[in-house]
């Protein structure tokens, strides 16, 4: 236990940390800010989230026809109102534009004079009636069209297996109200977020026993009353380092995350209509984020494993960052959209995510395991 | 002489180096590979500019025309034997094509494809003078100043680079640079594919080399423990001098396997023949409703260079400032990490400045920002892409590195190395 504490005293520099701070923050203020700061993200966007809200209080989780019936209801109302706005503007009148329905279909590419008065009302007043009425008709298209899922889930030109008409079957059947804004803000936030442990990890790590070798300290590790022992105390070391980072990364980004104010979609059910994605599970916004910070964590011990043995075979400096490049470019371009962000998606098998896992678990275990036996014998004068 | 070489072998001993050249230039190839779909396609242009020259005037138009629709029969003639149907226009025929490209062998396939390509141009020329007519750049100017939320001071440059941009634009129409043939812009996307998708991936590639391999050979010497046998010898610390040096070469090596071998293969994959003196300018290459407009008239291979050398200078500069922090700090890992984030810090910092002031112009002059958009390179595209941009940053940066080296080299003189 001493040695496991010296060695995180060792792994946790004050340099080091001071940098790891600096590049969280650049990364938080390129990728990660922005999602956290414009949310929702313009218009319509801002009102089909209220309008999610307004849903889930007015209808609950789920939506049936009755109440869609009813949904429709206060948007021909609104509609009417639109109507009024419009007639009680001579300008309007004049130009044509004395309804709503004329006023959606006008020709804003032709004529310079409606495009202004369009303009007008939509970017320059931003009057809020005619971005709910869009962002309304958005909703209830996709409650309309919602068979339309059965080709939005295909996964290339793969024809759908009867699980996965089943699944869509039943999201359609659900009703269950989500908001495609919320559900997309997470997924870019997360993967961001993923990135940035990912980077962290291989930041802090990378230097754990390259640094021993290079002061010769190993020498005198080896000969001592621990002996070889310290190897694998090394790797724990790691380990309990990588899951101190992640946990400070996860907790300090959830932190922040409350500011997006999402609470009350943490019970939906993410299998909706609204988001246009199906998962093999019926998990609800919260359970997502659970399994979505599950699969972070074990993603990020198999990657410190992978990167303490690289650390320990590498012969120096620009080998153990250049040979990272490769397997950084792997986990930012495929394995996070994968593994992390929209996982247990119908678009790939069940089975898919599960045996991923345990794969990733099983490289980390074998890795490890004959790490340790390896080092117990290895001639160190290599 | 020998020293130098014995500071390139340490720059090229290290396997990860060839593993990363392998792996990059197999990304570009990849790429490449993925976009050759078209190649086919463009050699229709390729024809065009051999048969009628790549000048668009009255002359040439009316050839094109007849061209077109001695293509246009001998399709219909096609069309009227196969299915018993003539077609106004070639494109009419890709409407339905669904259900008809079974039916037909692919050189008849052919014959219509390449009618249909025919007349996007004969159509798109057509369409040339009253494209440039409507372009209202002072339009351009407002959506600037409302996109990036400028005011006061920063929305009158604003302006000012438009009037700019509208003069050039202005001379550019007079003398007919936009009036030549290339590959279509809106339906092929070559400028982007070619400077933007992979120029950038080939710069952030031998970037990423060149840091590593400099900061590599620079710290060599601490790192191995060897500083104090060999700054102490005859050659002394002028070996830090070598170093720079084959530091130097040795990122120009980077540039020209990389560059060579990729643009070798996307010269053999895409045939320019004929397109070389086609000016940037051109209205076909233009991918957008607003064209690319060079500053300068550039044709196609003069503006390649000109983006070849920007290139390699920016990889230099990288080069020498990763040296200089090396020489200061004296471990590479740390060198990698302060590299990384001057290069985060530099492209962040016009992002956090206030929008009124001019600060938002000038920061942008490195670099670093100046590598994020080699597809925007010598051509006037929205206020932060002035003219000389290019070249005043490296103007601007040879100094100051020219600087920063010679302070860094009076501090390594005379500093206590143990």
């Amino acid at each position: 236990m001493r040695i496991i504490l010296y060695e995180l005293k060792k792994l946790f520099q004050l340099k080091m940390v001071c940098l790891l701070f600096i590049i969280s923050f650049i990364f938080y203020r390129h990728f990660i800010h922005f999602d956290l700061e414009h949310f929702p993200n313009g218009r319509p966007a801002l009102d089909s989230y209220h309008i999610s809200m307004e849903m889930i209080e007015q209808y609950g989780y789920q939506m049936n026809q009755e109440e869609f019936e009813h949904f429709k209801k206060v948007y021909e109302k609104e509609r009417a109102a639109a109507d009024a706005y419009l007639q009680a503007r001579q300008e309007y009148v004049d130009a044509g534009l004395d309804t709503y329905e004329k006023f959606r279909t006008a020709d804003i590419e032709k004529k310079q004079e409606i495009r202004k008065l369009t303009n007008q009302i939509m970017f320059v007043d931003e009057v809020d009636l005619f971005w709910e009425l869009q962002a309304r008709e958005h909703l209830i298209e996709y409650y309309e069209y919602r068979n339309f899922l059965y080709s939005n889930m295909k996964f290339g030109d793969l024809p759908l297996t009867a699980e996965q008409k089943e699944r869509i079957k039943d999201t359609i059947a659900s009703g269950n109200i989500m908001s495609a804004e919320v559900f997309e803000n997470y997924n870019s936030l997360i993967r961001h977020v993923a990135i940035l442990i990912v980077i962290s990890i291989m930041f802090m790590i990378s230097p754990i026993f390259l640094q021993d070798r290079w002061n010769h300290v190993v020498f005198l590790q080896y000969s001592n009353k621990t002996g070889r022992k310290i190897f694998n105390l090394k790797l724990q070391t790691a380990l309990i380092a990588a899951g101190f980072i992640t946990t400070v990364q996860l907790g300090l980004f959830f932190i922040l995350y409350r500011g997006n104010k999402v609470g009350m979609f943490l019970n939906a059910n993410i299998n909706s209509v609204f988001t246009h994605e199906v998962f093999w599970f019926e998990l609800t916004f919260l359970q997502y984020i659970l399994l979505t910070i599950v699969s972070i964590y074990i993603l990020v011990f198999t990657l410190t494993i992978i990167v303490a043995v690289l650390s320990n075979r590498a012969p120096n400096y620009i080998s153990v960052v250049g040979l990272q490049v490769p397997l950084a470019i792997l986990l930012f371009v495929v394995v996070i959209d994968y593994l992390v962000v929209r996982i247990t998606n119908i678009r790939l098998p069940i089975y898919f995510l599960p045996s991923a896992y345990v794969l990733l678990i099983l490289i980390g275990s074998f890795l490890y395991f004959w790490s340790v036996k390896r080092e117990k014998k290895v001639d160190l004068l290599h | 002489m020998n020293v130098l070489r014995f500071e390139l072998k340490k720059a090229f001993q290290s396997p990860v180096v060839s593993i990363l050249i392998m792996l990059f230039l197999f990304f570009n190839f990849w790429l490449i590979y993925k976009h050759a779909g078209i190649r086919e396609e463009l050699k229709v242009t390729n024809q065009l500019v051999e048969r009628f020259g790549y000048k668009i005037d009255s002359e040439m138009s009316a050839k094109l025309q007849d061209y077109y629709q001695s293509k246009l029969q001998k399709m219909n003639k096609l069309t009227n034997e196969k299915f018993g149907k003539t077609y106004e226009r070639a494109g009419d025929f890709f409407a339905e094509y669904e259900h008809r490209n079974k039916e037909l062998s692919e050189e008849e396939l052919h014959v219509i494809t390449e009618t249909a390509i025919v007349e996007s141009y004969y159509e798109l020329i057509q369409k040339i003078d009253q494209t440039y007519r409507h372009l209202d750049l002072s339009q351009n100017a407002k959506m600037d100043i409302k996109g990036y939320g400028l005011s006061g001071k920063t929305a009158e440059v604003t302006r000012e680079y438009y009037i700019k941009l509208k003069n050039r634009l202005d001379e550019l129409i007079e003398a007919g640079e936009h009036k030549n043939l290339f590959f279509i812009g809106y339906v092929y996307h070559m400028h982007s594919f070619l400077f933007k998708d992979l120029m950038r991936q080939m710069i952030f590639e031998v970037m990423i080399l060149v840091v590593l391999i400099t900061g590599h050979v620079t710290t060599y010497e601490f790192q191995n423990q060897t500083c104090l046998t060999v700054y102490a010898s005859k050659r002394g610390r002028k070996l830090m001098l070598d170093k720079l040096v084959a530091n130097l070469f040795a990122s120009l090596c980077i540039c020209a396997v990389i560059l060579g071998a990729t643009l070798l293969v996307y010269f053999l994959v895409f045939d320019y023949s004929g397109l070389w003196g086609i000016p940037i300018s051109s209205f076909f290459n233009s991918e957008f409703s607003f064209p690319y407009i060079s500053w300068w008239k550039l044709p196609f291979g003069i503006y390649l260079s000109c983006v070849l050398v920007v290139f390699i200078i920016c990889q230099l500069f990288f080069t020498v400032i990763t040296y200089s922090i090396a020489v200061w700090i004296k471990n590479n890992y740390l060198v990698y990490a302060v590299f990384a984030i001057l290069f985060g810090f530099c492209v962040l910092i016009p992002g956090i400045i206030p929008k009124n002031l001019t600060a938002i112009f000038w920061t942008r002059y490195t670099p670093f920002s100046l590598i994020l958009n080699p597809h925007l390179w010598f051509i006037g595209w929205n206020v932060f892409t002035p003219k000389k941009y290019e070249w005043t940053t490296t103007v601007i940066w040879t100094c100051l590195l020219a600087i920063a080296t010679v302070v860094t080299f009076l501090k390594f003189n005379k500093e206590q190395i143990d």
